[in-house]
């Protein structure tokens, strides 16, 4: 199975093209992802700076410890996606799997400390909507500020909700003997994707949780 | 193959790196440093995202089609920041003048802080102005 993936489709001179072709695909994906998050970047920098005291007031609200330790956590989670895309590269199946399976492990636990936090917000209220309850002058800038926080930590969240399934595709196809030294291209793409979704909470973490903290 | 084949010892140094800027960075949120402060978060965070992309997404290794790529995408979004960075005094001065809240409706949704010409206005529907 894995010989047939070696040799490259008809529209490629050879296999290196074939590669450098599917992960160019990969990094154009990943631009458009820039630009998708950049925009809720854009509009959380714009309202940031047009209530800086609110969002800062909101960030209070945040648990620094939950969000430093899911930071610590896709950090890890990093590493063994790497490890894992090491083991594809050098035909170690069985490494493959349990990093891959780590890695999947490691996602989990980000997305469950994410529903504590997530839980914590809705017992105090801090859910935008009907049911927001806030004091002080700065009352509704806090709301927007957690209308950030939900969209972007929440489409954060879906992202690794995808990445975790397209892992276990990937554990699925390891443990079937798909990938060799020779076809490793989805591992490694599975890789981009992951690392770039950990990227995106490179900056959240900063942006949404240290606000204001001095 | 192409691929390049990463010692896994340099994953463990930006691993640990990686880790320790985090620690930095919350360490440096508790100081007083005024505008420093999301300065150097951000310089931080930029800091750690090279990691990422260098070593365990292989761009340093990679060729140079593919850093046009990253390159490009990456200037689309400074431009964007950079377009309402400009318009930032404006869009206080707005927040003052025309800020409209609904009790009935999140204003998270319907709060017009920023000047028309902004890509990034949230109008209040016409019916609802009083």
């Amino acid at each position: 199975m894995a010989d047939s993936h070696a040799l490259p489709r008809h529209q490629f001179d050879d296999v290196e093209q074939q590669y450098e072709v599917s992960s160019l695909g990969m990094w154009v994906f990943l631009v458009t992802e820039i630009m998708f998050f950049g925009g809720l970047f854009t509009g959380y920098a714009v309202y940031r700076a047009a209530y800086p005291a609110a969002f800062a007031e909101g960030s209070h609200h945040l648990d620094i410890l939950l969000g430093g330790v899911n930071t610590a956590v896709l950090i890890g989670s990093s590493l063994t996606m790497a490890l894992a895309v090491h083991s594809a590269q050098v035909g170690e199946r069985l490494g493959l799997m349990r990093f891959l399976l780590l890695t999947m492990l490691l996602g989990l636990v980000f997305l469950a400390i994410k529903g504590v936090e997530y839980a914590h917000k809705f017992e105090a209220h801090l859910v935008p909507g009907r049911y927001f309850v806030a004091e002080g002058p700065h009352a509704p800038q806090v709301q927007l500020f957690f209308g950030f926080y939900f969209s972007m930590t929440g489409m954060h969240a879906l992202h690794m909700v995808i990445g975790l399934g397209i892992l276990a595709v990937r554990v699925w196809q390891a443990w079937r003997g798909h990938f060799s030294p020779l076809y490793s291209t989805p591992v490694e793409l599975t890789g981009l994707y992951w690392h770039f979704v950990n990227i995106v909470w490179i900056f959240l973490f900063p942006l949404l949780y240290l606000l204001g903290r001095h | 193959m192409s691929q390049p084949l990463v010692p896994r010892q340099l994953y463990y140094r930006v691993f640990v790196i990686l880790l320790g800027l985090t620690l930095l960075t919350v360490g440096v949120a508790f100081l007083e440093l005024g505008p420093l402060n999301i300065i150097i978060a951000l310089t931080i965070a930029v800091g750690k995202a090279l990691l990422v992309l260098l070593f365990f997404m292989h761009l340093r290794y990679s060729n140079g089609l593919i850093w046009l790529v990253w390159g490009g995408g990456d200037l689309l979004v400074d431009a964007a920041l950079d377009h309402h960075a400009e318009r930032l005094p404006d869009a206080q001065l707005a927040s003052r003048r025309r800020l409209v809240m609904h009790r009935r409706t999140p204003c998270w949704f319907r709060a017009e802080v920023l000047p028309p010409h902004s890509a990034l206005i949230l109008r209040v529907p016409p019916a609802d102005r009083n």
